[in-house]
């Protein structure tokens, strides 16, 4: 038996489990490949080489005591009614990627507690690892001992990297190749089957051998058994009980049997076959245990290491081909575990850990999809790297081969710390987040301290004074005999300890915290996810699917842009059509070109509608209300938005009108304003005509003539006044200056001065005439002149009667005028404070219609305003102002 | 089928199936009883015989796995049927 060969055989193996991972990826969702046979197969994970070459050392050393690893996996799946069907459905629920990510979600979504869970695993899983490199490189050793010529396996640790190396290499390639949103590989499910093939076969077959072969049938062994050594041991009932509850909660716990058994799982339905297969499939493997294990004792020479009897049975007898094979089952196994167990981890350590610190580092916008996926990838690629890493160091710093054979079990005892939060967490709505957390950390310390440490031996991490005497010689602190129960096996011990202070802590912790709304709603979707969910059948893609999810994507994105991206990927898919597959990647492309449109959640919740993978659950509800919220607050702007701008046009179409009237006004008034320079113009000419040619006229005459042009010439004067005082008003380069000065005062000496006519009468209401203002007296006078004046010239009452009123308005003084003339209409009353605006020429000569606009002027420069008061019996105008009046400005 | 074709033993037949969960639900503790039960009992004696002590392990096994899959089996096949009527 060369060594060469072996090497070359074991990469043919590598090559093939390659081709059939490679395949398997290739074909996708075809119905074989997610038979109920094939997870049962892939379940096997859970026997790994410590299972392969261990076992068999185990009974060799203990008697049947190696049952109890395979009897409580077996009472759990018989009893699969109870806790898995709910974990599996739980998981295809959820969504779940790992059972750190299970605690995590049914606590409210705790990172925290993640990230308690991920490290627990990994301090667990590390040695575990570091077990099975231990066993393929011994086998490699057992070969090369027996071996003539080729290459020497002395450097141990150098093989072993190797190995490490190589698995690395395979996890990665086919554990990260992409980025499933439900966290399945096919590829490597379809591998780890394919190698549960090969080690159970490997290891009938040395089994028949060794009882055909070697010894004479089943009596001879049986004989052989009664005789040997092992059957003089007593029977540790202690041991036996715990082992079988141990190994019961290590199928539930153990990172690598929640991946394949929840998170890879396809099909609820499979369980039901995995219930009974799974069961045999141990019953199988266990079967020749005790065979080989009494005959390897009776025939191999004294001080033959018991944990390599599968192989080194066949080398004795010289049967190469079947050592060979042996020598392969082990190495599945070994592989198997160590790919399961990286991808699990590595999704822990990269989910819970590397990206929250990624994101947090980089404050990248999660939204950028893409980045976000390739940084997952390659954090979940350092994780395996990482993972492996750990478990070479492991094994460089353990060495020795009998620290390692107790490890399965510590590691086992490790992991099951999870155990009260997970099964509290799904049949127990009051757990809380603090309980868990309480529960795990309690029962963890208590694992480590009592059954972790010491297992690197006296002298190793804990001084032999230690663990004789406890710390500081605190007796009943000894870790292998705590509170001073003294006499148990170790492992029953921190087992008894572990766990009952953990859920002692759960169940205290979960009872006097309260869970927060999440966590709450978390709680009630697991503990009742039956009465929550329809019953889930297998993810199937079919044609129907895909035409649905056409149709409802046409309707959200429109007809073209929907079947641009189906044809698309039916063309990346290598198919003619335009409907492709419905696999996992082509639905997650499509809820992302959806949640462009519709926002993720929503794109999310309507996908799993129709592919049915997945129910919605109470996140996605959540969101999809966040979302709504958002929606309707957008449309509730774009109505006030809206509204305003309806308020606006409506005040535009006013401006406009305004404008309009204005424009008539401004062209009524250039012809009016023409015919009234015209007017004085004309007269002037003449009678200036007629003094130069008109010889002999009298002294009266001329004086009369002289005087008309006089007159017109003032009035010329007044409009042109009149235009610039508007037009230097408007400019704002008007100074006022304020003086103080009673109200009254201000009426008296305008009204004594003013021209009132003929008929035009005053009265005066003098409630305010004693407020004392502070006000440019010039202009406000101008502003008073120009009402009565007004009142004079347009009041056609026959008896034309002017009241002013002075009173006070808050802060504001206010004098009103009101005559008793017919007053202005309504429809005018807007434009009468606009320039060159006149509401009729009659009786308007020598008045350029500017004289509100400058009264408008001067209050608004004031600091107060002018405005025509409705509904006093005739025209009405009210004058308000601060008493103090504003600072000028310029 | 019409209503008043169905068989009185439609109630009958729900029951039938409840009554398998309950046996499902109860298999894992009759496990637990013959593989924990005995292994108490032997504790701290030699056994007098070690074959017959494994046959007797393995035996339970096979039964418990055997019960497990008849179980299972008419529980898929009658939670079906119920499903589809």
């Amino acid at each position: 038996m060369s060594i060469n060969l072996l090497i070359a055989v074991s990469f043919a193996y590598v090559a093939l489990l390659f081709a059939v991972a490679f395949a398997a990826e290739r074909a996708g969702n075809r119905g074989w490949l997610r038979s109920p046979i094939i997870y049962t197969l892939s379940l096997s994970v859970y026997c790994t080489a410590w299972t392969f070459y261990g076992a068999v050392g185990y009974a060799a050393r203990s008697g049947l005591e190696f049952l109890t690893i395979y009897l409580g996996p077996t009472l759990v799946f018989v009893g699969w009614y109870w806790i898995l069907r709910k974990l599996v459905r739980i998981g295809r629920m959820q969504r779940v990627t790992s059972i750190a990510d299970l605690i995590s979600s049914r606590y409210g979504k705790s990172n925290a507690l993640a990230v308690i869970v991920t490290m627990m695993a990994v301090v667990g899983t590390t040695p575990y690892i570091a077990l099975q490199l231990q066993s393929v490189t011994l086998s490699f050793q057992a070969f090369s001992e027996t071996s003539s010529g080729g290459w020497r396996f002395e450097d141990l640790n150098g093989t072993a990297l190797w190995i490490a190396v190589g698995l690395a290499f395979f996890t990665i390639l086919f554990g990260t190749r992409n980025l499933d949103t439900n966290e399945r590989h096919h590829g490597v499910v379809m591998a780890i089957a394919l190698e549960a093939i090969v080690k159970l076969l490997a290891l009938l077959a040395v089994g028949i051998f060794v009882v055909w072969g070697i010894a004479g049938g089943l009596g001879d062994i049986a004989a052989r058994m009664d005789a040997s050594a092992i059957a003089s041991q007593k029977f540790n009932g202690g041991r036996w009980v715990g082992l079988t509850f141990l190994a019961a909660t290590a199928i539930i716990c153990l990172p690598r049997m929640f991946q394949v058994m929840v998170v890879e799982n396809s099909d609820e339905r499979h369980l039901k076959t995995a219930a009974w297969a799974f069961p045999l499939y141990l019953f199988a493997m266990s079967l020749f245990v005790m065979p080989i294990a009494v005959m390897g004792l009776s025939t191999l020479p004294e001080g033959s290491n018991p944990d390599l009897f599968v192989l080194t049975l066949p080398l004795a007898a010289g049967q190469g081909g079947l050592a060979l094979f042996a020598f392969l089952g082990g190495f599945s196994s070994a592989t198997s575990m160590v790919i399961v167990a990286s991808i699990a981890l590595s999704t822990m350590v990269s989910n819970h850990i590397m990206m929250p610190l990624y994101l947090a580092y980089t404050k990248s916008n999660a939204s950028m999809s893409g980045d976000v996926r390739r940084a997952i990838l390659m954090t979940r690629r350092i994780s395996i790297g990482a993972v492996l890493g750990l478990g070479y160091g492991y094994f460089r710093l353990s060495g020795s081969g009998e620290a390692l054979a107790a490890i399965g079990l510590i590691s086992f005892a490790g992991v099951a710390q999870v155990l009260p939060a997970l099964i509290g967490g799904i049949f127990w709505r009051g757990a809380t987040r603090w309980g868990a957390v309480a529960g795990l950390i309690g029962g963890f310390t208590i694992w480590a301290y009592t059954l972790f440490l010491p297992s690197f031996g006296e002298g190793g991490l804990m001084s032999v004074m230690f663990l004789a005497d406890g710390p500081w010689g605190i007796h009943w602190l000894r870790p292998r005999a705590l509170f001073g129960i003294d006499g148990l096996d170790p492992l029953v011990h921190a087992l008894i300890w572990s766990m009952s202070i953990n859920t002692f802590l759960f169940t205290v912790f979960s009872l006097v915290s309260f869970p927060n709304p999440m966590e709450r709603l978390q709680g009630a979707q697991m503990v009742n996810v039956f009465e929550h969910s329809i019953a889930p059948g297998g993810w199937i893609g079919s044609r129907a699917e895909a035409e649905d999810l056409l149709v409802m994507a046409q309707r959200i994105i429109g007809a073209s842009e929907a079947l641009k991206v189906f044809q698309v990927s039916a063309q990346e898919q290598g198919k003619t059509g335009a409907l492709p597959d419905p696999t996992p990647q082509f639905i997650d492309r499509l809820e992302r070109v959806l949640s462009g449109s519709v926002g993720a959640a929503t794109a999310h919740a309507m996908v799993s509608q129709i592919t049915g993978g997945t129910a919605v659950s109470v996140q996605d509800l959540m969101a999809v209300a966040d979302e709504t919220a958002q929606m309707k607050e957008y449309s509730n702007q774009l109505e006030a938005k809206s509204q305003e701008l309806t308020i606006i046009a409506r005040q535009l179409g006013e401006a406009n009108d305004k404008l309009t009237n204005l424009s008539v006004q401004k062209d009524a008034f250039l012809s009016q304003i023409s015919h009234e320079l015209r007017t004085p113009m004309t007269s002037i000419r003449s009678f200036s005509e007629i003094l130069r040619d008109t010889s002999g006229i009298g002294e009266g005459e001329i004086t009369r003539y002289s005087s008309i042009i006089h007159d017109e010439t003032m009035r010329l004067t007044r409009i042109l006044d009149d235009l610039l005082d508007i037009s230097v008003l408007e400019n704002g380069q008007v100074v006022m200056t304020a003086e103080d000065i009673t109200l009254g005062a201000v009426l008296d000496k305008v009204t004594r001065n003013v021209n009132l006519g003929p008929d035009l009468k005053i009265s005066r209401q003098r409630a305010g005439d004693g407020i004392v203002i502070s006000t440019d007296v010039g202009r406000l006078s101008q502003v008073i002149i120009n009402l009565i004046t007004n009142a004079r010239k347009y009041c056609i009452a026959k008896q034309p009667r002017l009241k002013i009123v002075t009173g006070q308005m808050g802060d504001m003084v206010v004098i009103d005028f009101i005559d008793n003339g017919k007053g202005i209409p309504a429809k005018s009353r807007d434009i009468i404070f606009e320039k060159f605006s006149r509401l009729s020429d009659e009786s308007g000569a020598g008045s350029a219609g500017l004289g509100l606009a400058i009264c408008r002027e001067i209050m608004e420069r004031m600091g107060g305003s002018i405005a025509y008061l409705p509904g006093q019996g005739g025209a009405a105008f009210r004058l308000t102002m601060p008493q103090k009046m504003a600072a000028t400005k310029h | 089928m019409n209503k008043e074709d169905r068989p009185v033993f439609l109630e009958s037949d729900g029951y039938r199936l409840r009554r398998i969960v309950d046996a499902l639900r109860f298999l894992p503790f009759l496990g637990i009883f013959f593989v924990v039960v005995p292994g108490i009992m032997l504790s701290g004696a030699v056994p007098r015989s070690l074959s017959g002590v494994g046959i007797y392990f393995f035996a339970i096994w096979i039964v418990l796995i055997l019960l497990t899959a008849i179980l299972t089996r008419v529980f898929a096949k009658r939670g079906k049927e119920t499903e589809e009527q």
